[in-house]
């Protein structure tokens, strides 16, 4: 994958086993968020990469939800205006078995209300393991920071994903924050079996958390395997640790 | 008296007019991110069409109208599917260079087959005019103005009501993450030129319908450009708001400059002062939303 002379990623090849919480970690400018686009489909890498069966490359970005790949975005990328509520539910967009004309015809209590109630339900459930039910018609450019980006992984989770792909999630976050952060994603990852790939700078949230590290600098992949492998790995220490 | 009034209300039949062919502009900018400069062109064959139908089929004004959105509707997927689609990764700057290109296409197309004159429609409504008690005003003017309110009232419930609506409201907050929830960024497209050629065409049935048909009425795509501004570009709301605005101020800044300057056409140009007073002081409109640049 390149981007005009430079090269983003070049040659990285791991894999991520079913229902575990894998970390990808590297400095700044290493190609960890390109990598996520490139499974996520905003990008199109030259290469391979399959999940399960499925070659993605050969999928456009808005059907490999279809396949159970979601996502959340380093910079927040919720919908600013439409409500808290409608944030979650649009999360689950893929899931309506209506087609687009019959989806137009749904006013309020009409149409298709059976999937929209069913959706507005899990919504709401979502909401409150959230702790945002109180919010949910409020604009979600509203909330705070951190409630904006738990609110992008609940519309990632009424996608019902099998991977969920998260970049930078606990960026800016008080330790505190994080740790909340930290036990939630492992729930997820534990009850609902979702598989989690996640870029994380803070290394004692990849060690307590992620089984598998993979380690990007310049575009390349320096090291692989568990955290206390990788954090002392010679490499790893000199490119990423800043140590001689 | 009589003068102010009637003024006023051609100014907020005008207005509705505005408010409803911006709303189609405002829409293909909100979801994709494309001036259309089109705009006009498609109000332009839009009244061309139902004209075509009103005297071949001979269906009644009614019949041709609802044909025509029909029609409309066909032609704004066409312009998708064929000429928009594979400029999906281009440049915003290349696809509206495109939209231009598409209008000056479809004004040579009226100037071949209908030509460069004045055509009216065979006369379907009552001349008398409608006693508002303080003003007359020609039925036409009324019936134009409740189907732009019509027009306007359906889309934004649709908008705000369906799932359609949702997701075409999601996809114009952010693109890539519409995308990450499985919305097909180019089906959002396809609706909203649909919606923007079906307010187009109705506004350029009105419009023809008030003043006849010349290849002329193309020039409301730039004429709905102060009210889109003055709305604030990506506002629903405040394009309704400056739509009417605009109207009213073009036909009483016109009507009241006539009598005293004895020059007439002098209404068209006061909306685009208006513009760019707007653009010096407060350039996100009544209701757009601010641009922040990121340093």
């Amino acid at each position: 994958m390149s981007f005009g002379g430079i090269q983003a990623l070049d040659g990285v090849s791991f894999s991520v086993s079913p229902g575990t919480i894998h970390g990808i970690i590297g400095p700044n400018g290493a190609g960890k968020t390109t990598l996520i686009n490139c499974i996520s489909g905003q990008f199109t890498p030259s290469g391979s990469i399959r999940y399960g069966d499925h070659e993605l490359t050969r999928l456009r970005a808005h059907e490999r939800i279809g396949l159970g790949i979601a996502r959340t975005f380093q910079h927040i990328n919720i919908y600013g205006e439409l409500s808290v509520l409608d944030n979650v539910k649009i999360g689950g967009h893929h899931r309506l078995q209506s087609r687009w004309l019959h989806q137009c015809l749904y006013w309020g209590p009409f149409g298709c209300s059976r999937e929209e109630t069913r959706l507005h339900n899990e919504a709401m459930v979502l909401l409150e393991t959230l702790d945002m039910e109180d919010v949910a018609e409020l604009p979600a450019g509203e909330l705070s920071y951190g409630q904006q980006k738990r609110l992008e992984i609940g519309r990632a989770l009424l996608g019902q994903p099998s991977l969920l792909l998260l970049d930078e999630p606990m960026a800016g976050m008080s330790r505190q924050e994080k740790n909340n952060l930290s036990e939630w994603i492992r729930q997820i990852s534990r009850e609902l079996s979702v598989t989690i790939l996640m870029i994380e700078h803070d290394m004692s949230v990849i060690q307590a958390l992620t089984e598998q590290v993979v380690v990007l600098d310049f575009g390349r992949k320096i090291a692989e395997g568990t955290p206390r492998e990788v954090v002392q790995d010679q490499r790893v220490r000199i490119a990423y640790l800043g140590e001689e | 008296m009589d003068y102010f009034a009637g003024l006023l209300i051609n100014g907020i039949l005008v207005g509705a007019i505005y408010s409803m062919v911006a709303l189609g502009f405002v829409l293909i900018y909100k979801a994709s991110k494309v001036l259309n400069f089109a705009q006009g062109e498609l109000l332009m064959i839009g009244a061309y069409f139902c004209l075509e139908l009103v005297i071949r089929l001979q269906t009644g004004i009614v019949a041709a109208f609802l044909l025509t959105l029909v029609l409309m509707s066909v032609m704004a997927v066409l312009i998708e599917r064929l000429i928009l689609r594979r400029m999906m990764h281009a440049p915003v700057m290349s696809v509206v260079m495109v939209t231009i290109g598409l209008g000056i296409m479809l004004r040579s197309v009226v100037l071949m087959v209908w030509g460069p004159i004045t055509i009216h429609f065979p006369s379907f409504i009552t001349d008398v005019p409608f006693d508002l008690g303080f003003v007359r005003v020609s039925v036409i003017y009324i019936y134009g103005f409740l189907i732009c309110v019509a027009f306007m009232l359906f889309f934004g419930l649709f908008f705000r009501y369906t799932r359609t609506g949702l997701v075409m409201r999601a996809t114009a907050s952010s693109q890539v993450a519409a995308r990450s929830v499985g919305v097909p960024l180019h089906q959002v497209f396809a609706l909203a030129w649909v919606v923007a050629a079906i307010v187009s065409a109705a506004g350029g049935v009105i419009t023809g319908a008030i003043a006849g048909l010349t290849p002329d009425l193309s020039a409301y795509g730039v004429r709905v450009f102060p009210a889109v501004i003055l709305g604030g570009l990506d506002s629903i709301v405040g394009t309704t708001i400056a739509g009417v605005l605009i109207g009213v101020m073009e036909e009483l800044g016109g009507g009241y400059l006539r009598d005293w300057t004895g020059l007439s056409g002098l209404g068209p140009v006061i909306p685009f002062f208006v513009l760019i007073v707007v653009l010096w002081i407060r350039p996100h409109g009544l209701m757009g939303s601010k641009q922040i640049e990121r340093i």
